[in-house]
Order: structure tokens, then sequence, then C-alpha cells
């Protein structure tokens, strides 16, 4: 140590001259700001003086770690003057520390000096308010200091390399040239990967969830070992290279390199484990969509969530529960952006169950376009097909017709646009002026888009005020279609909560705060009230709607209402019930529905409806997925393995259930 | 224990060779003069002995240690004045002698300051405003005020004019007279080293084609010249080992390596004479003509 605390005093004092340089800027901060006409209007002389000081602070600070990175250990090396070093009872340790430790002292001393006349005579040092740093970059006050701090570090050790390479003249440096275009094409190329697939610097970017991401992680680990590669490879160079520069510079490449070569393979193999992330790895899910109809493959689901162990991917998926095949697709980065109100799955499934169709960034999120994907789902191991329909920004709305063949979107410019996913043509545009931020597209028949301008409630406390929703409609036989306003959804006490169109497109429900209503999806015109406003309601295959409605004593109870709501409904009391979810129709006028007891979480139970006696069935118990974390518990949907998939959305606003599997042995009702 | 040994160290840049496996051992208190040409391997020999450069192969050993691995430690004996004056421009005499006696377990600063007062070199200047020679004092006085067990002196006196040549060997001799220290010195001054060099090695081509005791080297080596008529007495020189045979006018002229009277060429009137250092060291690199 004693040869160190030598070197670092000697190094210091050589350059003693710096510590006036410094305080003569810390003055110069101090006393400008009271010359006339020099501070801007509006500005207190405080901050001003304060921001000055910090000004020439980072000034100061940053050229010194240029300068000295690049000189007090190279500088002696080119000219030959590290032999005196070499030639006394000195260790390379002390000689690369001393110095490199003196650089510090001088960089953040001198930053210091420049600030202490500031803080001395009262200058008002907003570490959060610097040129909005804190409102850019999301750092301020200590966090600020010390990414500063890290940053000067970075620039001394990374100058003393450059230096030592420049200054060797040696054809090594290409050998660095090429390794430094290895390293940084292998850290683009994951960068680039990561920001592709959505790896988010928090784990609900949208939600604005606390805590960094995993990419924070892995780009504070990569930013270290870079630190600690340069730190390294320089100690070697001194300790190894000791007094000759051409040695010296082959052994801070072999290190830095070496080392730095290292790093980034485990950052690309990092980068590669996270987005491995397949739908077993996924803490929850949701945006969970189902084909209407199987396919000849099987029966596909759409859904996205978070990837345990890796805060911040969120991943989306295709998935078949026959086969287990899993189609990776990245709708899912869309709606945690502007897409569609973040409610709604930027995908969609034909009618029929065989194609699926979905928005992807076109790049890395947020700016880039946004192309439209297929996936025809009746071939056996199809695969992702790009189509030619394309947008500049995220469109704001987005439905698919029936058959799968047409897309509909409603863009930023405020124009609904329909176009031909087979061959991208345009088959209909019109200008349309939503008076909300997202409107809800549906094909309500083969040529015939409607548009509902709902607000959903979760979006912002306003959407609470409950609103009118005008109906629009655009037929797209037209020669020149336009808009139309059909009718008016009436505004839900406590804002619509839940609505949900019927697959004819003919009735519309919406639930508000105190009731579920049925209406005419055209005019808006009420059919029937259905339920509370803590009921559920299904449209069914043959048109029937399925209600589920909480009793006053505890349990469910299902009510089969006939299509326009307005008859006394058939009512299958589920007494026991926590929860009841409605499945599917396996056959007409036959209904599954899932239950649960309050306390067994885990357990499902699966019931068989028969409509129109109105008996039920049971058709055995399901057993959940093990639950990995926690979070699971509040899943919207949770895999069950080959021989089944239950989904269960039950504290989700919208509920889909898919069953599949062989019938239990029938079981006496519940009753 | 030698205080130096050289074991078969060899070290390469690339495909060229610069020591080849030089092994050689200084003797506690003797004075050990290397020798060479310039390119001939001196200064890769002395970055190896002070640790600043790894040998491709085999090793050098100061003070009993390997000097690559425990250099710091073994470098708190041996003081050092490198060919070039390498101290911090920016410091003076006074500022290094403070730096330095940090460093070593036993500092005479007095003796520091004594030196340089006896050689009128200003203390408070710095360095690198100092004269080359002012320069080599300071180094000399650093080196020597740590009373090393061994002093290495890579080529103390280049640049230097013959007067303050002449005044390092003097002060250098009157030093090691008092202390017994061992020293290992590189120079071109070959004159200046034959006073005080108990030993000498010439590397060419770096190869050690000679390491020997100074005294016996000088009793071995002798200029016989002999008539140019008695040109056929050049064969009988065999026996003296000729290292160097030159035709000049009427003369023949060779320096023998292994000289004895009874062998002489001819026996009436051959010039016998004594060599410097500087000729055999001339007639060993390559100064001289051979004739066949």
């Amino acid at each position: 140590m004693r040869g160190f605390a030598a070197i670092l005093r000697r190094e210091v004092f050589e350059r003693r001259l710096l510590g006036l340089l410094a305080l003569a800027l810390g003055l110069i901060a101090v006393v400008l700001p009271l010359a006339p006409g020099i501070r801007p209007g509006g500005v207190a002389v405080a901050d001003f003086q304060g921001g000055l000081a910090l000004g020439f602070a980072l000034l100061l600070t940053t050229i010194l770690a240029f300068f000295l990175g690049s000189s007090i250990v190279a500088g002696d090396l080119a000219e030959r003057r590290l032999g005196f070093y070499f030639s006394r009872p000195l260790p390379g340790w002390a000689i690369w520390g001393g110095k490199m430790a003196a650089a510090l002292a001088l960089i953040f001393g001198g930053g210091i000096l420049v600030l202490a006349p500031a803080v001395l005579l009262g200058g008002n040092l907003n570490f959060d308010g610097i040129w909005g740093v804190g409102n850019v970059i999301s750092v301020s006050g200590a966090s600020l200091i010390v990414t500063w701090s890290m940053l000067l570090l970075l620039v001394l050790v990374a100058a003393h390399a450059a230096s030592v390479i420049l200054r060797a003249r040696s054809s090594w440096a290409l050998l660095d040239l090429a390794a430094l275009a290895v390293v940084a094409g292998l850290v683009w190329g994951a960068l680039r990967r990561l920001k592709l697939e959505g790896v988010f610097v928090r784990p609900r970017f949208a939600t604005g969830e606390s805590g960094s991401g995993i990419v924070v992680w892995m780009e504070l680990g990569l930013l270290a070992a870079v630190l600690l590669s340069l730190l390294v490879a320089g100690a070697l160079q001194v300790i190894r290279g000791r007094t000759d520069l051409r040695r010296a510079h082959r052994v801070l490449s072999q290190g830095l390199w070496g080392m730095l070569l290292a790093a980034v393979l485990l950052f690309v193999g990092l980068t590669a484990w996270v987005l491995a992330a397949g739908p077993g790895d996924l803490l929850g899910f949701s945006g969970v969509l189902a084909a209407p109809a199987a396919a000849r493959t099987g029966h596909w689901i759409a859904f996205d969530g978070p990837a345990a162990r890796r805060p911040g991917y969120n991943p989306s998926f295709f998935y078949d529960l026959d086969s287990g095949r899993t189609v990776h697709a990245r709708f899912s980065l869309l709606s945690y952006f502007n897409f569609v109100g973040r409610m709604d799955t930027p995908a969609g499934f034909s009618a029929d169950g065989r194609r699926a169709v979905w928005l992807e960034y076109d790049g890395t999120a947020f700016e880039s376009p946004v192309a439209v994907f297929r996936l025809d789902l009746d071939r056996p191991g199809s695969k992702p097909v790009r189509t030619a329909v394309s947008f500049r920004s995220s469109p704001r709305g987005f439905a698919l017709s029936p058959d799968g063949r047409r897309i509909a979107t409603y863009e930023w410019e405020g124009r609904l646009r329909v176009a031909s996913v087979d061959d991208g043509r345009l088959l209909a545009a019109a200008r349309y002026d939503s008076a909300s931020t997202f409107p809800r597209l549906a094909f309500a028949g083969p040529d015939l888009l409607r548009i509902y301008e709902i607000h959903l409630p979760d979006l912002s406390p306003r959407h609470m005020v409950s609103t009118p929703a005008p109906v629009f409609e655009l037929d797209l036989t037209a020669s020149s279609p336009q808009p139309r306003k059909t009718g008016e959804l009436p505004a839900m006490t406590g804002g619509v909560r839940e609505w949900s169109l019927s697959p004819a497109g003919d009735r519309v429900f919406l639930r508000g705060a105190d009731a579920l209503g049925l209406f005419d999806a055209r005019t808006g015109l009420p059919l029937a009230s259905l339920g509370s406003g803590r009921a559920r309601g299904t449209f069914l295959r043959d048109g029937r709607i399925a209600v589920v409605e909480a009793l006053a004593g505890g349990g469910r109870e299902l009510r089969i209402f006939p299509a326009d709501g307005r008859s006394e409904p058939r009512r299958v009391p589920f007494p026991e019930a926590f929860t009841l979810i409605v499945a599917d129709q396996p056959a007409p006028g036959f209904l599954r529905v899932v239950t649960s007891k309050r306390g067994g979480a885990h357990f499902r139970e699966l019931w068989q409806v028969d409509l129109e006696r109105g008996t039920v069935q049971r058709m055995g118990t399901r057993r959940l997925a093990d639950l990995k974390l926690p979070q699971l518990a509040r899943s919207p949907v949770d895999l069950a393995g080959k021989d089944g998939v239950v989904w269960f959305e039950p504290w989700a606003s919208r509920e889909r259930v898919a069953l599949k599997g062989p019938a239990a042995p029938a079981a006496a009702p519940p009753r | 224990m030698n205080p130096i040994a050289l074991e078969d160290l060899t070290v390469r840049y690339g495909q060229r060779l610069a020591l080849d496996q030089v092994s050689l051992t200084v003797p506690e208190g003797a004075v050990y003069a290397l020798l060479g040409r310039n390119g001939a391997g001196k200064s890769s020999l002395v970055r190896c002995l002070l640790g600043e450069q790894k040998p491709s192969d085999g090793r050098a050993l100061l003070l009993g240690r390997d000097v690559w691995r425990e250099r710091a430690a073994i470098l708190s004996e041996v003081g050092v004045v490198p060919e070039e004056p390498d101290a911090p421009p920016a410091m003076t005499a006074r500022q290094l002698s403070r730096f330095c006696s940090r460093l070593y377990p036993r500092w005479d600063a007095a003796s520091v300051e004594a030196r340089l007062k006896r050689f009128g070199v200003p203390a408070d200047t710095p360095f690198g405003k100092l004269s080359k020679g002012q320069k080599g004092q300071v180094l000399m006085a650093l080196a020597l005020a740590g009373s090393p067990r061994l002093l290495v002196l890579d080529d103390p006196t280049l640049g230097l004019d013959a007067v303050a040549r002449k005044a390092v060997f003097e002060e250098l001799i009157g030093d090691l007279a008092d202390r017994g220290t061992t020293v290992f010195i590189t120079t071109h001054d070959l004159s200046g080293v034959e006073r005080i060099a108990d030993r000498v090695g010439i590397l060419r081509e770096g190869k050690l084609v000679l390491d020997e005791e100074m005294e016996a080297l000088k009793a071995r080596f002798r200029r016989v010249s002999f008539p140019r008529s008695r040109e056929a007495a050049v064969g009988r020189l065999t026996a003296l080992a000729p290292v160097a045979v030159a035709s000049r006018g009427w003369e023949v002229d060779a320096v023998v390596s292994r000289y004895a009277e009874e062998h002489l060429p001819v026996e009436d009137g051959p010039e016998v004479s004594s060599l410097t250092l500087e000729e055999i060291f001339i007639a060993l690199t390559g100064g001289m003509e051979v004739v066949e």
C-alpha cells in the first residue's frame, strides 16, 4: 500500500493546479449570474448559480476523465517514463491503482471544488431540475450522482484503453477493431432481439408497475462487465505488459477482448434464455382469445402474459389445445402501447377457427410501422405469414371479418380501412373522426362494418361518467362507403364495464355498475334487462343467452334466456358454487359450465347442462396446473396439461372458457 | 548466492531472436560490464534483468529470486540507472528523492543532497529542465541512496561529455569502494569501464560470445604484427586462436585470443602488444577484416 499511496500522492501533487482551475470555475459560476444581462428572465439567482456550477462540474469532470484516462498511464508508457516506476520496488497493481485512484481523486475533487462555492454561497443545486435530466432519463438526486460517477469511470478507463491502442500503432489495432465489431455486433443483435420482442425496462410497461425489468439488469450487468473488463485489462496491461508499449497493448487487447467476449456471450445466452420463454413459463395469462370453432389441427387459443423470472417480458402465443403446439407471435407488444384501449387483443380468429390474424410491430416497438400476419390453422405445421397489409403506426381499432379474409382498422389519421388479408388489396376506405380514442370495430355481417364509440372505464376515471355510445355503420358494398350513424347505445350507470357483441352482430350486452342490459346492436335500443351489475352474460351458439347471476344467499344461478331476452329464463341454481363460468356449447341444446367452491381454488368442477330439460350432469373434476408462483392464483387461465385446458377469468371483465377432454362419468346434480 | 544469475535467457520478437540462451553469473561485489554493438541484445537483457520484460525462455535471477515474479520485492535492494532518463519531468530532484524515500526501507536522503551539491546539480529544478549530464547525476544519486546490494547501470554515460563520463566512473569507483556493491553495467564507454570492471561479457547477435574476468581477458588477448614478407607465417597463427587478421601496408596485424610466447608464428622480430578492452571488443565484434 505504501507504493500505491506514494504514486497517488505524486500524481495528484503534479496536477495540483487543476484544483485552482476548478475553484476558479466554481467562483465564475457564483459571480457570473450577478452580472447584469446574463441571467435569463424568470430564473432565480440561486438557481442559475447552482445550474451553472453543475454544468461546469459536469463539463470539467468529463474533460478530466477523458484527458487523464488517455494520458496518466498511456502517456508515461508512450514516452518511456513508466520504467521509472518499474525500476523501483513498486508492484504493478500499485502503479495502475495509484494512477487510476489519482485520476479519480482529481476528477471528483475537481467536481467538488467547482460546486463548493455555489454550495457555500447559497446556490441552489437542483439535481432533479438540471436541463430536465430527471424527466428524461428518470434519474435524479443520488442516483444521478451515482450514474454520472459510473459514466466518468467508464470514460476514464475507456480513454486509457483507446489511448494505449492508438499510441502503440501496431497491427494489433486491426484485431482490436475486429474484436470491437464482433462484440458490438453481438450486443446490438441481442439488444435488437430484446427490443423486437418487447422486453421492457419495467415488469409491466403499460401499468407502470414498479421495479426493474430483466433487461435493465442485463444491461446494467453488461455495463458493469464492460467497466470491469476495462479496469482489469488496464491493470493486466500494467502488471504483465509493463514498460513496453506494444507488449502492453497486446496484453491489454487480450485481456479486454477476452473478458468482453465472455461477458457478451453470456449476455447473448441470457437473451436467448429470456426469449425462449414458452407458455409453460408464464406466470399468468391475459388477453386470452379462443378460436370460435375448432380447426382441422385442433382448438387454438391466443394469449399473452408475464414470463416467470423474466420481469418485463410478456410474450404472446397461439396455442393448440389438442396438440400442445405453440406458435410464438408478437401481438402482445401492441396491447402494451396504444392499441385498442389496451383492452382487446390485437389478434383474431375467423369464425370457422381456420385462420388467425394479428398485428405486430414491424421493428422495435412504439414508433415502428405495424404489419399484419396470418396463420392458417387448418394446415398442419403452418407458419406465420406476413401479409401485404401494413400501417405506418399502430391502428386505434381492429376487427377481423368472420371469414378471416378481411381486416378493418381505424388509424390515427382518422381513416377507416378495410383490406384483404390474402393479397393486401384495399377494399374500402373512409374518413371517420372518432369521438373516442379507441373506437370499437366489429363486422356485423359479411359486408357491414360497425363502429361503437364505447369508452371502457378502466382507461381513465373520467370514463366512469356515463356517456351514450353512438353506433355507426359502413356499408362495404357501396362505391364510396361513408360511416352512417344508425343509433346510440344508452349511458350506463358508472360507465360501461363490459360489452360484448353477439356472433351474428345483432345484439350487444352492456354491463354497468347496476345492470346487465341487452340492446339492439345497430340502433342501440334496449331489448331487455338481464341481471344485476354483478351478472355475466354469454351469447350461446344457438342464439340464446346464458347469464350467471349471484344469488343473495350465496351460490350462483345460471339463467338461460331466449335470443330476445324478454321471456322468463330457465334457471339452474348452483348453490355451492363460488364461481360459475359458462364454458362451451359442445352440441345444440347442451351447455358446459365450470364451478369452483370457496377455498378450492385449485379444483374446478365441470358440468353439462341440458338446456331443454334443465338437468345437470357432473362431468368431473379438473385439477388445475400446479401453481408456480403466488401470482398465478390471479391468473385468468390455467393450463392443466394435455388432457384438457381450463381457462378461468373470474376477476377479469371478460370471461371466456374453453374445455376439452373426455366426458367424465355422470354424477348427481348439485342440488 | 550470486546477485545476478541468468539461466538460458532467451528473448524472441516474433521470428527474430534477440537473446539466444544467454547464461551468466555475477558474483557478489563484482563489477560486470556487458558490452555489445547496437542491436546485440543488451537492452532486452537489461529489461529481463530488471523484470520489465518476461523472457521467452529461461529466467533471470536477481539476488537469488526470479525477477519476473518478484520484481517489486527484489528491487528494494537494487539501484537502477536507466539508459534514458525517465523520471517524471515535472518533479525536482528533491521531490524525486522524497518520492523514493517512501519506497525504500533504507533511504539516505542526505547522500542525494550531498551528491547533487558535489556535482552542482540544482535540487529544485524540474527534472525535465536539467541537462543530460545533470539528469544522469540525479538518477545515479537516486540509485545509490537506497543503499543497494546491486546496481544496474544501463549505459549511464550515454550522451555525456568526456568530463561527465569520467566523473560518473570515478564517482562510481569511489562509492563502490565504500560499499562493496555488485554492479552490472552496460556501456559503450569501454575505456571508462575498463578501469572499474572485474568481469566482461560481450553480446553479439543475441549470443554471449565472451564472459570472462577482465584480467584474464586482457592477458590472453594480444596484437601480433609481423612483416608482410613473412605472410606464410599467418598459417601458424592457429595455435594462438586469432580472432582477426588484417593486412596493413607492409605488415600483417593479428589479434590473437590465446597468446603464448612459445607459439609465436615467427621467431625473429614479431611485434607483440597488449590490447585495450576497446580493441578486444572491436576485434571480437567484427571491426577487423579476417584474411584467409
